[in-house]
Order: structure tokens, then C-alpha cells, then sequence
């Protein structure tokens, strides 16, 4: 099932990289109406460090080194840098990427089968965490879909594409240097606006 | 960071008069001791001209609070479930995001506007008169990069009594 595909991804997948592409999609009043679909790619490598780069239709990276968390908009012109402790939190990136265990900050529950996936759905324990629920679907071992339910019936859907597993990563996969004349803000608290 | 869903405008509202935009925030604020703070992500912005909804997302999508408002009256619903009513949205945001923003003036300044009241002084302009350059209500805000709709890059600076900065920027998504 899943929940035992996600710890064998857990426990056995030190590192991945592939693509992603998502979209979200309102309810009641926005139903159908979705945002464009944004295009880009990811990697990780436990413990902590992530790249999650948009590449379409606009520019945003987010990297961890796995002791601080970058986040650059190249149009904002800004780069916020905070420690990782407090900024992934109870995420759907720390579900993937990170090594804590997920039941930690998540109820978790197998889902049926669906699209010829197997589904876990993972439900924050605090209200804190800024979403109602995650949807995750695993295919041969690896996350293939991710499904976040917002508090207001938005949905964001996530598909990853062309996942490998344990590849040679470049080495300055997770370091993240800010680019001349950008505004580098180095941040106190999270504020769960900016959590990932 | 994902896009919160741009929120149609109802039928039969004034076309012209309903604005409606998706687009991505940075707000920085820096206290006068040096210590900065600051919040990016995404948003859905739609005014029908008397009542306006706007959503904040995180950048994985996750709308984290909305902000309604209608002719003297305004309303946060936060994503834990907490709601905070108040007569002007400013104030709403700013509990939200941690800083006051310009919700108010952005209702004119998105459609490339400065209101009449309160008082304001506009510095430059391009050679159709858009304002590109301009002060109210103690923030400096330059409005850049117009399409049909309005400006699509603006940033916002205020520092008030206290000494401490602000710093808005918006951008909306092509």
C-alpha cells in the first residue's frame, strides 16, 4: 500500500531529482477556474536539503541547505533566508524530503486505489500548518502525484515526472548565492505565509 | 510557488469597473533596531469596484488567508479557521501578513489610478499620463511595466513614526 511505500521512500530513497508540474484549482465560486499551470523541477537529499525550482511561467527557487531555507523571486528581486528548523514545519516538502517521520505531524491514512496509484492522505495535527489535508499517490515506490486541500476548498495538485532515484547530483545542487542587487532578508520567526 | 486561482469576476458586474489579477508578493519589514522580517508569496486579487476579495497563498499554494471587503466593512478568514472583522481592510492584512499594506490604495494604484483623497503628489507619469511615480497616504509607490489592465510590477515603501520600513512589491503573473 502507500503508507509502506512512503517509509520504503523514506527510508530507502536518499536522494531524488525529476520534474514537476502543478496547478491549483479553486471550489464553490472558482470552481473550474484554475491558475495557469506552473512547470519545473526538484531535488533532494536527505537529511533536509531540497531544490524546488519553477521554471514556468515564471522564475521561483526554494532551496535548503538543510540549515537554511532560501527562497528567491528573481521579478520580487528578493531572497529570504530563514533557519530550516522553524520553516518546513508540518509541509508537504518535509513529508518528501525531509527525514523526520511523517506520523510526527501527521495523521496518516490509506486511500483506495485511484488512477492506478496507490494513496495515502495525510492530515495536519495542528491547524497551524496552513492546509486541511494531502492527498499523496505512490507508484513503484516513488511519489508519483500530491494533492493539498486548502482551508478554502482550493486544491493543488502536483504531478512529479521522471523521477530518479539515488542520482549523482551536482555538488552545489542545495547551495544558493544571491544573485548582485538582489535584497537578501534574513529572516527571525517563519510566518506560516512563507512556510513551503 | 503555486497561484492561488484568479477569482472570476461575476457576470453582470461593470466590466470596467472589475479588476481582477493574480500575482505574487514579497513584504519586508524592518524594525528599527535592524531586525528584518519579511513574507513572500502568491495572490488573488478581485474587485468588482465595491467589494473586493483577495487571497494569500504560501508558495506551495496553500491559501493561507483571505480578505473580503465591502463598503464599510472587511473580513479575514484565516487558514486555522480564525475570523477577524474590522471596517477597513488594511489593518486586516496586516494582521495576517504582520504589516499594514496599502489594500485601500491598491484598489486605484492596480488599475494604474491615484485617488483623489487622501491628498497625493504624483512625480512622474509616461506619455499617456499613467502615473508612474507617486506618494499617498505615507507610502511611495512606483507602478511599472503597465498592460491593458494596469501596472504589473509595483513597489510600495513607507516609514512611519516608529522608524520602522516597509517594503511591498507586487507582481503580477504574465
Amino acid at each position: 500500500g502507500a503508507i509502506d511505500q512512503l517509509h520504503a521512500f523514506v527510508n530507502g530513497t536518499q536522494a531524488a531529482s525529476g520534474s514537476f508540474s502543478q496547478v491549483t484549482r479553486g471550489s464553490g465560486s472558482q470552481a473550474g477556474q484554475a491558475a495557469p499551470v506552473q512547470a519545473g523541477t526538484f531535488s533532494f537529499q536527505r537529511p533536509g536539503r531540497f531544490r524546488w525550482a519553477v521554471a514556468k511561467p515564471y522564475e521561483q527557487l526554494i532551496v535548503s541547505d538543510g540549515k537554511q531555507l532560501f527562497q528567491y523571486d528573481p521579478d520580487l528581486s528578493q531572497v529570504t533566508v530563514r533557519e530550516v528548523g522553524e520553516a518546513i514545519g508540518a509541509s508537504p516538502a518535509q513529508i518528501l524530503f525531509g527525514s523526520g517521520s511523517l506520523e510526527q505531524s501527521f495523521d496518516v491514512a490509506e486511500q483506495p486505489d485511484r488512477d492506478g496509484l496507490q494513496w495515502l492522505r495525510a492530515t495536519p495535527k495542528t491547524p497551524e500548518a496552513g492546509f486541511s489535508r494531502v492527498d499523496i499517490a505512490f507508484k513503484d515506490g516513488l511519489p508519483a502525484r500530491l494533492e493539498l486541500l486548502d482551508a478554502f476548498g482550493q486544491t493543488t495538485a502536483i504531478t512529479f515526472n521522471g523521477v530518479a532515484r539515488n542520482p549523482q547530483l551536482p555538488a552545489d545542487s542545495f547551495r544558493f548565492t544571491a544573485p548582485a542587487g538582489v535584497d537578501v532578508v534574513r529572516m527571525g520567526g517563519a510566518s506560516p505565509a512563507a512556510r513551503p | 510557488c503555486a497561484v492561488p486561482v484568479p477569482i472570476p469576476v461575476p457576470a453582470g458586474a461593470d466590466e470596467n469597473r472589475s479588476l481582477s489579477r493574480v500575482g505574487r508578493f514579497a513584504l519586508r519589514v524592518e524594525e528599527v533596531g535592524g531586525k528584518q522580517n519579511a513574507v513572500q508569496g502568491s495572490f488573488a486579487w478581485r474587485d468588482d469596484g465595491s467589494h473586493l476579495v483577495l487571497d494569500l497563498a504560501s508558495p506551495l499554494g496553500a491559501t493561507l488567508a483571505r480578505v473580503e471587503a465591502g463598503p464599510g466593512r472587511a473580513v479575514l478568514r484565516e487558514s486555522n479557521g480564525k475570523e477577524t472583522l474590522a471596517r477597513n481592510p488594511d489593518e486586516l492584512v496586516g494582521i495576517a501578513l504582520g504589516s499594514d499594506i496599502p489594500v485601500s490604495g491598491l484598489r486605484d494604484w492596480l488599475r494604474g489610478r491615484v485617488a483623489e483623497q487622501p491628498a497625493a503628489e504624483v512625480a512622474e507619469r509616461d506619455e499617456q499620463g499613467r502615473p508612474l511615480a507617486f506618494e499617498q497616504a505615507g507610502w511611495r509607490v512606483s507602478a511599472r511595466q503597465y498592460d491593458a489592465l494596469g501596472p504589473t510590477r509595483l513597489q510600495m515603501a513607507r516609514s512611519d513614526s516608529g522608524g520602522q520600513e516597509v517594503d511591498l512589491r507586487l507582481v503580477i503573473n504574465p
